[in-house]
């Protein structure tokens, strides 16, 4: 409670009247400061190079004036917007934010924009834009006026779909669309009005201050504050479509146009529709009678996923360049004004570019046939613009390069990547800037270095970032799991599992400090244990880390997202593994079906995901199933990543064992050795997988009777396991040598092999297989083919 | 024409009003928008008519914005409600002022434009409309009807039958609260 205010009873009494704090000085003072704002200029008052001419309107916290040039330079008309800011702060981002976004805004031409020419700051911190001038009535009132059909209420909504699609695709979003921002033309032509001003008259979170929002038409993510994107632009224009068709009207009569005004303006952004184009081409299906999206769950589920597979990362990029430069701008601003908001936005910023960067991650290199071109293209017009527009803002646009640099990453693009981040660190390391900053770019690098398959690379790398970690930061503890996370990963890669495991479980437990058993972190760590496990050929422990992952994932980004299914999936396979067939089923088959679904029947992803199915049916029993399946992985995988990839390998080596099953030792031997070159092109020379094939490649020469190949195979295999030579698999290459040498005559020297691989054995299961093997190849291996001539091996 | 014609902050009222009611948090900031601006464009059109005499008829300023604004209201209901609202917006604003004075004065160098100067008169109100205010956060605790009537007659300036219709109740209700309210918030304020 505060300090006594001194009043006695008396004089309070006589304050609390009727109207009491409307009277003295305190309430004077309020209207005094409410009366400076720039309202009501008399003509002739100059703004800028501006000199009034007439009042248009008022309303809210703008004031329009008809005005010309003052300079007489040349005869121009504008409709000038003076626009009273809430406060200081406000008016100090908006000069900032105007100061970077006028070159853009002034660009953007497009017969149904209205084009803004300038804009700048009166001495009395009031903003002006001058537009240019459109005459014309608001889109509502002319319909009314001119009784316009619904047809023709429709077909003017297209011509402003029309401009916002224009404006979205330049990543500019209009965020104030509503009818008196948009006029129609004598001409009977659409015009908007005020692109980009909102953005620049409000930037950012205005925190306390009241927000202009236009009532009836903020989007729900706007009333709540959240940073507007092109699906704010959406909803609005749902509004606006609610607006001209059905007015004030209580029986909403078309059931088309209400599902399509109730998707666009659907509370959750990610369930409207992805882009105005979409939008509008429900519209032209209405004017065409054709059956709507939006009455078809189905239909407007593929559409969406369409646009995720083709253009939605465009789509992304796009919007996600406009957030990351709007917040970048917010970020500046504060930056200058306060340390402790600063500090909050910088965080919030950070947050933004994390999540934007892990909604790419979907679309990994693997995932999908191609890369979007156009995603690519605006990604480098974003770079261009930062080129532009931050030059002398070496921080932020360090920190949007990374981002950038990030995105290309995850669509599979390491070069450019690599040359942003290059810049990204260079910048960084001339200015001294932001620490953080920098440790994140090497942090990217490395992992463009582990994508490209070499880990000791990538240990050496991560070697040299680890002591410039900040544990008193947040940023810097989630970089550390980060950088735990793939050392993990390159030691798995490159042999040292139980170096693997231990990285990755201090990854873990730092994930789950940092940012929670709940958070996205931490379900990446979990999946990645599993791999780690998986290696081990621990499948119970693989199966465990995998579903924690996928229980993560499904409360965080729902079933249907690819990280879930990819979790889901690996839980099956590993449950396969420990013969669980009856558990693995069903979660094996969903997935695969999740796949299909997200990759539209294609893609390396799905073909991985085919490759498990056929696993699923080798198990049953049913080799036919299995074969289709894996024939069709293998060319979709071959189709997506070219014809040597590891990922290709894994079909080639299960399609053979299958062949090797149904008796077919030929078409076996065929893809034993394909996977064996592909392995042996892409993969460390001491690898079990290298060793895997050799020894698939040599029971196959063996049945075929062909002892000197299957002899070079096995040895091919033993090389694998130098220095190992107790595991299983060394063991088992040891026996099909000593068979290779027996076929070719040699009884001494097999009986030398068996004898060896006996002594090697260190358990008694091991010793069991090794025996069988020995004494009944034909129970193992396959049926031996009648000798015939050596041929068709290849 | 171009943008923004007269009076399309009232346009959008109506809707305000029914976010309000569904619990819509933003619509209240709107409302604190919208009738910033309406006050401060009456302000403007009082002062070009009294030429520049700074001692305004407030309370009558600030009525003729209520009815201003509330008239987009539809039903009397809309009304009520609007009016209903408005005490709050209005309680609001003027607090927030009177604690952006005293701060000003805290901070306030030789930097201070003179126009700007906070006059000593003026800080002691600003000092006593927080301190009502605090005092109306506690009587709102045990007595938050009698607290809404002392907001809507002392910081709104309505009537007691206006203030009957926002709240909700009868003439006599309205007067009674005021009275007692108004004893307490005083025993109150003296005894801190």
């Amino acid at each position: 409670m505060r300090a006594g205010s001194e009043i006695s009873e008396r004089e309070a009494l006589e304050l609390l009247v009727p109207g009491g704090a409307l009277q003295g000085p305190v309430f004077g003072s309020l209207l005094a400061r409410l009366m400076r704002g720039p309202a009501e200029l008399d003509a002739g008052a100059r703004v800028g190079p501006y000199r009034v001419v007439d009042t248009l309107g008022s309303g809210g916290m703008a004031v329009v004036y008809l005005a010309e040039r003052a300079d007489g330079e040349f005869e121009q008309r504008v409709a000038l917007k003076l626009v009273i800011p809430a406060d200081g702060a406000e008016a100090d981002a908006a000069r900032e934010l105007l100061r970077r976004e006028r070159q853009i805004l002034a660009s953007l031409e497009h017969p149904r924009i209205a084009r803004l020419l300038d804009g700048g700051t009166t001495d009395e911190g009031a903003l002006w834009f001058a537009m240019e001038v459109v005459e014309g009535e608001r889109i509502d009132r002319w319909c009314d006026a001119a009784r316009a059909d619904r047809r023709r209420r429709l077909e003017l909504f297209l011509q402003v779909c029309e401009a916002v699609q224009f404006a979205h695709a330049r990543l500019l979003v209009h965020r104030d669309l509503k009818p008196s921002n948009i006029l129609v033309t004598k001409a009977g032509e659409v015009k908007l009005l005020d692109f980009g001003i909102a953005a620049i008259n409000q930037p950012g979170d205005a925190g306390s201050t009241p927000r202009a929002l236009t009532p009836g038409y903020a989007s729900p993510e706007q009333r709540r504050g959240e940073i507007e994107t092109t699906a704010s632009d959406v909803w609005q224009l749902g509004r606006l479509l609610d607006a001209l068709v059905f007015g004030g009207a209580t029986v909403r009569d078309d059931a088309d146009l209400r599902a399509i005004i109730a998707c666009a303006r659907n509370d959750d952004p990610a369930a409207r529709y992805a882009t105005v184009g979409d939008f509008a081409g429900d519209v032209r299906r209405v004017l065409e009678r054709r059956a709507v999206l939006a009455r078809n769950g189905n239909a407007l589920y593929r559409a969406r996923r369409f646009v995720v597979r083709h253009r939605a990362a465009s789509a992304l990029a796009g919007v996600a360049l406009a957030m990351i430069v709007a917040l970048a701008s917010a970020f500046t601003v504060r930056l200058a004004q306060e340390r402790d908001t600063a500090a909050r936005e910088a965080e919030r910023a950070n947050a933004t570019v994390r999540f934007l960067v892990g909604l790419f991650r979907g679309n990994e290199p693997a995932t999908s046939r191609g890369e979007p071109p156009d995603a690519k293209m605006l990604l480098d017009r974003g770079v261009e613009r930062l080129d532009r527009e931050l030059a002398d803002q070496p921080e932020v646009r360090a920190r949007l390069l990374l981002a950038v640099a990030q995105i290309h990453d995850s669509l599979g693009d390491a070069t450019r990547a690599r040359t942003l981040l290059d810049e990204a660190i260079a910048l960084t390391r001339e200015g001294d800037l932001d620490r953080e900053t920098l440790t994140e770019a090497a942090l990217t690098r490395a992992r463009i270095v582990l994508h490209q398959g070499r880990p000791l690379d990538v240990l050496a790398l991560l070697a040299e970032i680890e002591p410039t970690l900040d544990a008193g930061t947040l940023a810097g503890r989630r970089n550390r799991v980060n950088l735990l996370g793939m050392r993990a990963m390159a030691q798995m890669g490159s042999g040292d599992l139980p170096a693997a495991l231990a990285t990755e479980r201090e990854a873990i437990e730092l994930a789950r400090a940092t940012d929670g058993p709940g958070s996205a972190e931490f379900a990446a760590r979990n999946h990645d244990l599993g791999i780690v496990f998986r290696s081990q050929r621990d499948f119970r422990s693989a199966a465990a880390a995998f579903d924690e992952a996928r229980r993560i994932y499904r409360t965080m980004y729902g079933e249907s997202h690819p990280l879930h299914a990819s979790a889901q999936k690996n839980l099956a396979s590993a449950l396969l593994e420990l013969g669980e067939l009856d558990r693995a089923e069903p979660l094996l088959l969903e997935a695969v079906e999740r796949y299909r679904v997200l990759y539209d029947g294609e893609g390396a992803l799905y073909g991985a995901a085919l490759r498990s199915r056929a696993q699923l049916s080798n198990l049953r029993g049913d080799r036919r199933s299995a074969l289709a399946d894996l024939d069709e992985s293998a060319r979709l995988i071959e189709a997506a990543l070219g014809p040597v990839s590891t990922a290709l390998a894994y079909t080639l080596q299960s399609r053979a064992d299958t062949h090797a099953k149904l008796d077919d030792p030929e078409s076996a031997l065929r893809d034993f050795t394909r996977a064996w070159e592909i392995r042996r092109a892409l993969l460390p020379p001491n690898t079990p997988d290298v060793a895997a094939s050799a020894n698939g490649m040599a029971a196959q020469l063996w049945r075929l009777g062909d002892g000197a190949r299957a002899e070079s195979a096995t040895r091919a295999a033993l090389q694998v396991w130098v220095g190992r030579e107790a595991d299983p698999r060394a063991l088992r290459a040891r026996v099909l040598l000593g068979h290779a040498l027996e076929a070719q005559g040699d009884a001494r020297g097999a009986a030398a092999a068996f004898d060896e691989a006996r002594r090697l054995a260190t358990d008694d299961v091991a010793r069991g297989e090794l025996e069988k093997l020995i004494g009944s190849p034909e129970d193992v291996l396959g049926r031996r083919m009648p000798r015939a001539p050596v041929a068709g091996t290849r | 024409m171009n943008a923004v014609p007269r009076g399309s902050a009232t346009d959008d009222i109506t809707q305000m009003l029914a976010a309000a009611r569904s619990g819509d948090a933003r619509a209240w900031d709107q409302l604190v928008t919208v009738v910033y601006a309406d006050l401060r464009s009456l302000a403007h059109r009082h002062v070009a008519g009294q030429h520049g005499d700074r001692t305004l008829n407030t309370t009558g300023l600030v009525h003729e914005c209520y009815i201003r604004l509330a008239q987009a209201g539809a039903t009397p209901n809309d009304r009520n409600h609007f009016f209903g609202l408005a005490s709050r917006v209005m309680r609001q604003v003027i607090i927030d002022h009177a604690r952006e004075r005293l701060a000003q004065k805290r901070g306030s160098g030789a930097a201070t434009v003179p126009l700007d100067a906070v006059r000593e008169d003026e800080l002691a109100q600003a000092r006593q409309f927080v301190a009502v205010e605090d005092a109306l956060n506690e009587l709102a605790r045990t007595e938050p009807r009698q607290a809404r009537v002392v907001e809507c007659q002392f910081f709104a300036g309505y009537t007691e039958q206006e203030t009957a219709d926002a709240i909700g109740v009868s003439l006599r209700l309205v007067q009674q609260d005021w009275h007692e309210a108004r004893h307490w918030l005083a025993r109150f304020l003296a005894e801190r």
